[in-house]
């Protein structure tokens, strides 16, 4: 079989990485197809994708993988058989238990399966590669009786041919294992190795075991960071010099041991440096770089030109790692469903329209005028009536997600305040791009005042579609938060917008406002400084808090009381998001008005 | 009106019969292009009932249905809307993808589908008996945008609902050649193929192949486009916008066509 030339995929010129483009030009043309086939035949996603080395093809639970060597018809076949098994049910658990790891059981079962599979999909299966095939007639009716006979090696059996592949029963019933785990915690944390570790809390030794542990797995291959970074949110020394009750509740430890194992970070100057060191920030191509003021709160000043911004995408080589893995988006309980029946609402409102050219009712006043003009001898017009039209004005919503450490924090297993944030994101930038708005979602974090880094994980130019879960999936927390510089930003960002019938920043924090010289006090009054000038230029902002233990005043100084949301659950979201957002809406409306309002009685 | 094909699935037209006779109205519900609307034609012909269509849209007003007030000449004059000249004329009014409308204008067919079956036009103070003929059909399509729209309760409950669903390989692949008369090897990798996209849980893929999308594809392979260019054009491209998306299914699409 020859594939005929298929459209090149289209990818956004602006993408600056080169090999992204690369990549998506030309390796998935053949997979992409293949998996669409395997979870079709399937009936649930499958991927396929070509082996790097020259083993015989397999079927590991989740990626069904073509050995090399195959020619494109040859592809096909294979994809068909192995996602047949899967349809016909011959890897059931118990069958595979059943094969016992025995690699003649394993090919006999296959050989007796794969006819039977087909024969199982046969109204499925594309007639073309079924014509080409060849199969021993299926002689079994069930996956059972199939095991049976392969277990019985009296009983002789065709053996279908090496290229069409083999069973791996050990993988398989390992990636079982690990799915099920995945559907239960449904999250891209793997918290067995949370249960398998000591935990620490504040009153232990931690300054001692928590830096022997780091050193234990500070990595001799160089290769487990993520281990590590693990333990340091474990052990609590990945939030940059922790939250203040933390600090005094155990503090000394957990910042002497953090220092020592060169990972965590204090609070003053060089322990920043430290801190930033290993975190290995990347460096990405940046666009270029923008300047931001800060309020001083003791000196009730701004310090001009005082945070360096820069805005970055998400790094190419991120994405081209999670491609070939199997992660997900950490679910976050909440249905698109529930959150759509609210935001549909935001920025949409029934008004009567008048001197309508057709409505439901005559409009009295505008007929009235049209006889006059009529009986003066001008005006043909017949703008006569009045019609009740839900008028839905277009909104420009930006979120803004908090990427720094802290959010790192695991709120139950297998959520992370990171991981709800991001989804939650997704879904509000899914829904409204469903209703023609205008959604871009930014992640930001920092290090320090000369670097503030702003990531595009979606332009606003940008299609909802599968690479923004591509980009999502390979964000990891690290960094600290300059919450001020990043609503700056994004403010200046959403305001570039041409359509601005209605702006909406949703920055989704921990609300732990807290980066190199910037905590406390100063950080929450610039953070609200920086909503304060947000607001005044018609960008209406709410802050989301998903799982954070922050308590409500903290938000509430930064936020303003209405226009924050605290839940310890996704879930609780699409009850309160409506008012929310309206509420915000509304109340950057008002205070536009009220400055018309006010410049009018200046003029006058 | 001339005849309309259709090949039933199951009771469908049992029930629409019954509901007919009994002066209940009937709501359709199943994805789009499964023929929900090629069966209410069907049955409007088999009862010989004239057939008032009404696509909703969300800016339908209880005006639009019902009538309103016009100038014409020096004067305002009254004008009927479908579903009063429905009522007046004793029709079978359809009201396609009723959940676009708002939901205000949904009301205003309560009363007449309870026992009363009447209409009430406020703007003439009036409230007419609808003739014992008149019959009202709705069609919602429970997948289709319910991310923001659902049936009340209350209209619901009056309903006789008539659930359609894909048809089974066999009745499409009938379709497909007895109706539309497209050569019977095609029709049958048609049919598959369709089973297999509708198989797909890919995201971005939120309609999935219809029989409409599979009558079209035969259409186009009639006037000699092939097989698999016609299906690239009325399944793949025009299922979905996403790039990747687009690839896979022209790349099954190559596989069954």
């Amino acid at each position: 079989m020859v594939l005929a030339p298929r459209p090149k995929f289209i990818v956004d010129s602006k993408m600056a990485a080169g090999n992204l483009v690369e990549r998506f030009n030309k390796a998935p043309d053949i997979t992409v197809g293949l998996s669409f086939l395997a979870s079709a035949i399937a009936g649930c996603p499958l991927k396929v994708r070509i082996s790097d080395t020259q083993e015989q093809s397999y079927f590991d639970g989740q990626s069904i993988i073509l050995a090399p060597s195959l020619n494109a018809h040859q592809q096909g076949i294979v994809v068909m058989l192995h996602a047949a098994l899967v349809a016909a049910g011959s890897l059931e658990s118990d069958m595979l238990k059943g094969i016992n790891l025995r690699p003649s059981v394993s090919r006999r079962y296959f050989s007796l399966e794969v006819p039977r599979a087909i024969e199982h999909c046969r109204q499925l299966v594309p007639s073309r590669l079924l014509s080409q095939l060849v199969l021993p007639p299926s002689a079994s009716h069930a996956a059972e009786f199939s095991l049976e006979r392969s277990r019985d090696h009296r009983q002789n059996i065709d053996l279908l041919p090496d290229w069409m592949g083999k069973l791996r029963p050990r993988l398989l019933a390992k990636t079982a294992k690990e799915q099920v785990r995945l559907l239960d915690n449904a999250g891209r944390m793997k918290t067995f190795t949370i249960k398998e570790l000591p935990k620490h809390d504040e009153d232990e030794d931690l300054d001692e075991s928590g830096a022997k542990l780091l050193n234990l797995f500070s990595n001799p291959l160089g290769k487990s960071s993520w281990f590590s970074d693990m333990l340091r949110d474990i052990l609590g020394m990945g939030r940059g010099g922790q939250s203040e009750e933390e600090g005094s509740a155990g503090g000394m430890h957990g910042e002497g041991a953090a220092y020592q194992a060169g990972v965590g970070a204090g609070t003053s100057d060089n322990a920043h440096s430290v801190d930033a060191l290993p975190e290995k920030i990347e460096l990405l191509y940046a666009v270029s770089d923008w300047q931001y003021p800060e309020w001083d709160e003791r000196k009730e000043r701004y310090r001009e030109n005082w945070v360096s911004v820069n805005e970055v995408d998400v790094p190419a080589d991120a994405i081209i790692d999670v491609l070939g893995e199997h992660h997900r988006l950490e679910s976050c309980g909440l249905s698109p469903h529930s959150l759509a029946q609210q935001l549909i609402k935001v920025g949409a409102e029934f008004e009567n329209h008048r001197r309508q050219p057709q409505g439901s009712d005559i409009d009295v006043d505008a007929l009235v005028e049209h006889f006059i003009d009529r009986a003066a001898g001008h005006s043909n017009e017949e703008n006569i009536y009045c019609s009740s039209q839900r008028t839905r004005r277009d909104l420009n919503a930006m979120m803004l997600v908090d990427l720094s450490r802290s959010t790192a924090d695991i709120i139950e297993p297998g959520k992370t305040i990171f991981g709800q944030q991001l989804h939650v994101a997704r879904l509000i930038s899914t829904v409204l791009s469903k209703f023609g708005d205008r959604v871009a979602i930014y992640g930001f974090h920092s290090w320090g005042r000369a670097m503030a880094r702003l990531i595009r994980i979606k332009r606003f130019d940008e299609l909802d579609t599968a690479v923004i879960d591509e980009r999502i999936l390979s964000l990891k927390p690290s960094g600290l938060t300059r919450l001020g510089a990043a609503i700056r930003h994004a403010s200046f960002r959403i305001q570039q917008e041409k359509y601005h019938t209605h702006r909406l920043l949703i920055v989704l924090t921990d609300g732990f406002a807290y980066d190199d010289e910037y905590e406390g006090r100063y950080a929450e009054a610039d953070a609200a400084k920086a909503l304060e000038e947000a607001r005044q230029q018609g960008v209406a902002c709410v802050c989301i808090s998903i799982g954070t233990e922050k308590d409500d005043e903290a938000l509430a100084r930064i936020f303003g009381v209405s226009t924050y949301l605290r839940c310890n659950q996704a879930t609780e979201l699409p009850g309160k998001l409506k008012r929310l957002a309206i509420t915000a809406l509304k109340k950057v409306e008002r205070s536009s008005k009220s400055s018309l309002a006010a410049k009018h009685s200046s003029i006058f | 009106m001339s005849k309309v094909q259709y090949i039933p699935v199951g009771n469908e037209e049992q029930l629409f019969t019954a509901a007919y006779k009994q002066q209940l109205p009937v709501l359709l519900k199943g994805p789009t292009g499964v023929g929900k609307t090629r069966f209410v034609e069907h049955m409007a012909h088999e009862l010989g009932r004239p057939l008032i269509t009404v696509a909703c849209h969300e800016d339908l007003t209880a005006a639009d249905l019902i009538g309103r007030f016009i100038l014409k000449g020096n004067e305002t004059v009254w004008q009927d809307g479908p579903l009063t000249t429905s009522v007046k004329d004793g029709a079978i009014c359809y009201l396609d993808e009723v959940v676009e409308a708002r939901s205000d204008t949904v009301v205003v067919l309560h009363p007449l589908t309870d026992h009363r079956r009447e209409l009430n036009i406020e703007r003439l103070a009036a409230s007419l008996k609808a003739a014992p003929e008149f019959m009202l059909v709705l069609s919602y399509n429970p997948g289709y945008q319910t991310l923001l729209k659902d049936l009340k309760a209350s209209t619901r409950q009056r309903m006789v609902a008539i659930d359609f669903d894909f048809p089974p390989m066999e009745v499409e692949k009938r379709v497909l050649t007895e109706i539309y008369d497209i050569e019977p090897g095609l029709a049958q990798n048609l049919v598959q193929l369709a089973a297999a996209m509708r198989r797909l849980e890919a995201p971005g893929l939120s309609e999935v192949a219809s029989t409409r999308a599979l009558v079209s594809t035969g259409k186009m392979v009639k006037e000699g486009v092939t097989p698999r260019d016609a299906g690239v054009a009325t399944m793949a491209s025009a299922l979905s916008d996403d790039p990747q998306v687009i690839a896979g299914l022209t790349s099954l699409v190559e596989q069954y066509l």
